[in-house]
């Protein structure tokens, strides 16, 4: 086992992997940008390297800077967790030539699944069911080509794209050329590769994922499923383990592709397989991804594995324990992913500091939390702040747990999108398990016309006390500024103030 | 102190007086209720009104009011009686004239989509900003001519930095 681990992350992720590796005694190297000294992750951690300012190309995705802290902190291996440098296979190639283990699949798997064209090709060729789509597209008459025997509508996607970015619909063909341009220009910006590609576009489909496990012996396992299909400009929100969507058929099938998947790459170590499932219940592989999930926390749950542990104990050489039969999903997880941003006001990142934060506690509720009482949230990466993960009995046990959790939660001096999971989780829809991926599209518009108060007077009350503070502080201040000088306007102002501030006013109430 | 507070489409009167600390008589047209009201932080308050327990959120810009009682949001436009007499209900301030489209957070410019000289509508995107990892579109708060434009793409800004002038 190894002694020593980097984490070449940040926040939530960086903060669970350090605790895995605490359990394990491997000690644990944290790697921080200049925005970052105070984050939880650098005072959990064994060491703390400083890797560069706040942008992320000069810290966390420093490849030279990392690489160079590895070998200083004298780490045996790195654990990427997910973003950043996780899916970068650069980045996995220059630790194995280091003779550092990066603890995910090789260099050569990440490459093959990170182009999504290949990836596409490797699972047609292996049996697995594909949605329908082009070759890689080097301009917009290619596009309008590949349209005809596509269909409309359709996604036009980057070949390296990830993580809900590169990506746009197009219903018809006057919407190529601004897709087309818009696409392109994010691919190239955020994945250094402008290749293209499109998709047939499955109306209203489910996303279903598998997770998988394998070591280097040629053993595969599949945890089951999650269903991640509460999705904003295809950022998961709210996931579950397992999917509401699936019967045990389904489910069983669903399994077994997606082992097939992994054999058919030979991957190593944790990994999922993301799939559309359309109403017909019919599936179609829609990418890998060869890293850690944000969401692996449900599962985790529901199948009682601990994923970054295998994932470590994968990386160090470690043979998986666990037999197909004898992993077994109890109960019903749901993961809330709690982001500082406004949902009144577009979803705008909203960082800053956090003036107060009470989590939520109690039977079957986990917190996987980034920041603290007093933290900052800085304004260079992602808003994701925390995760809220609640496991009951059944669906229903869950969601009911899930809004007692909510209600709970605190988070004081910024924005957080806690008020819109309160609203998905008394959504009917959302209950009934009645949703796809266009849930939030479909339904979000309409919440502003949702004329229902049911603690109106109790609002109006504290906007009242609120405003009436707000009056009191100004003629404080007014006061304070009388006894500097005086005149007969401010005589007045002051006579107007004593009134105010007075606990029991002659005359303030009226009948 | 008496407010008027619009809620949705209705109008409240909301009168007020603190009794004792933290000790309030409310009356929300004219039906009165006791609120026992600690303020626990900077924007928080413990509420207990016939021995029924909240927690309320209170986030406030000028007269806007909002209200987060049980994971519910209430917009409350809340203005002193007084006041009201003077000037009356402005629902919905009319934006006129010449408009100076601010940058809302730091971040960096990503595509300008406009150029001095364009006609804009209401609404219509301006300027692509990516600000902790997300592309934001910053629309034209009214329908006019963009008079100027500030930044260029690329560009690094810091929370208030004008992007664009709009009249």
């Amino acid at each position: 086992m190894f002694k020593r681990i980097l984490i070449a992350n940040r926040g939530e992720i960086a903060v669970r992997i350090i605790r895995v590796c605490r359990e394990l005694d491997i000690e644990t190297v944290a790697i921080y940008s200049e925005a970052d000294r105070h984050s939880l992750h650098v005072m959990y951690a064994d060491y703390a390297y400083l890797v560069g300012p706040p942008p992320s190309g000069q810290s966390y995705l420093a490849i030279d800077r990392i690489l160079e802290v590895a070998k200083e902190s004298r780490a045996e291996a790195v654990h990427p967790g997910y973003g950043f440098l996780a899916e970068n296979s650069e980045f996995a190639r220059r630790c194995q030539e280091s003779g550092i283990i990066f603890i995910g699949p090789s260099p050569k798997v990440i490459d093959q699944m990170g182009d999504k064209v290949k990836a596409r090709a490797i699972m047609k060729e292996a049996g697995i069911p594909v949605v329908p789509g082009s070759d890689i597209l080097g301009s917009e008459e290619e596009v309008t080509k590949a349209a005809q025997s596509v269909g409309y509508p359709f996604m036009l996607k980057a070949v390296a794209g990830g993580g809900g970015k590169g990506l746009r619909m197009v219903r018809s063909s006057r919407e190529i050329l601004s897709a087309y341009r818009v696409v392109r220009s994010e691919a190239a910006s955020s994945f250094g590769d402008p290749r293209l590609y499109i998709e047939k576009y499955l109306d209203r489909p489910r996303h279903v994922e598998v997770q998988i496990l394998a070591d280097n012996y040629g053993k595969v396992v599949h945890l089951y499923d999650r269903e991640c299909s509460i999705q904003r400009r295809h950022q998961k929100i709210i996931e579950e383990c397992p999917a509401p969507g699936l019967d045990p058929r389904t489910r069983r099938h669903i399994g077994r592709i997606a082992i097939q998947g992994a054999r058919a790459v030979g991957y190593v170590g944790a990994g999922t397989l993301e799939f559309l499932l359309d109403r017909d219940k019919n599936f179609y592989f829609l990418e890998m991804n060869t890293r850690l999930q944000v969401e692996h926390g449900v599962t985790e749950r529901v199948i009682g594995i601990d994923l970054v542990k295998a994932q470590i104990e994968v990386a160090a050489g470690g043979s998986l324990p666990w037999r197909q039969r004898h992993i077994s999903p109890t109960g019903h997880a749901i993961e809330c992913r709690i982001y500082a941003e406004d949902p009144e006001a577009d979803f705008m990142p909203c960082p800053g500091k956090i003036e107060g934060l009470r989590l939520p506690e109690g039977l079957g509720v986990r917190n996987d939390c980034g920041v603290y009482e007093g933290a900052e949230v800085p304004i260079h990466y992602d808003p994701m702040i925390a995760k809220l993960i609640v496991w009951g009995e059944n669906r229903v046990e869950a969601i009911l747990r899930m809004r007692r959790a909510l209600r709970e939660y605190q988070v004081r001096g910024i924005k957080t999108n806690i008020p819109f999971h309160h609203w998905i989780l008394r959504h009917p829809r959302f209950m009934a398990g009645d949703f796809n991926t266009g849930f939030v599209d479909e339904e979000y518009r309409l919440m502003g016309k949702e004329e229902h108060y049911p603690h109106k007077n109790i609002a109006l009350a504290t906007a009242a006390i609120a405003a009436l503070q707000r009056e009191q502080q100004r003629a404080l201040r007014l006061l304070e500024q009388g006894a500097a000088e005086k005149s007969r306007w401010r005589e007045g102002g002051r006579r107007e103030s004593l009134r105010l501030i007075s606990h029991f006013p002659s005359r303030g109430w009226k009948k | 102190m008496a407010f008027i507070g619009k809620l949705g489409e209705q109008t409240y009167t909301v009168e007020i007086e603190e009794l004792d600390k933290s000790y309030y008589r409310v009356a929300v047209e004219g039906a009165e209720f006791f609120v026992d009201g600690e303020r626990t932080g900077l924007s928080n308050y413990s509420l207990i009104v016939d021995n029924r327990s909240f927690e309320v959120d209170v986030d406030i810009s000028e007269d806007e009011y909002r209200i987060l009682v049980d994971g519910r949001s209430y917009h409350i436009h809340l203005i002193d009686e007084r006041k009201m007499r003077l000037g009356g209900f402005q629902s919905g301030i009319q934006l006129q004239g010449r408009q100076e489209v601010a940058a809302p957070m730091p971040g960096k410019v990503i595509a300008v989509l406009v150029a001095e000289g364009d006609r804009v509508e209401k609404e219509q995107g301006l300027v692509i900003v990516e600000a902790m990892k997300m592309e934001n579109e910053v629309r034209s708060p009214i329908a006019g001519e963009v008079k100027e434009v500030r930044v260029k793409t690329g560009a690094a800004l810091e929370a208030g930095d004008i992007l664009v002038v709009v009249e």
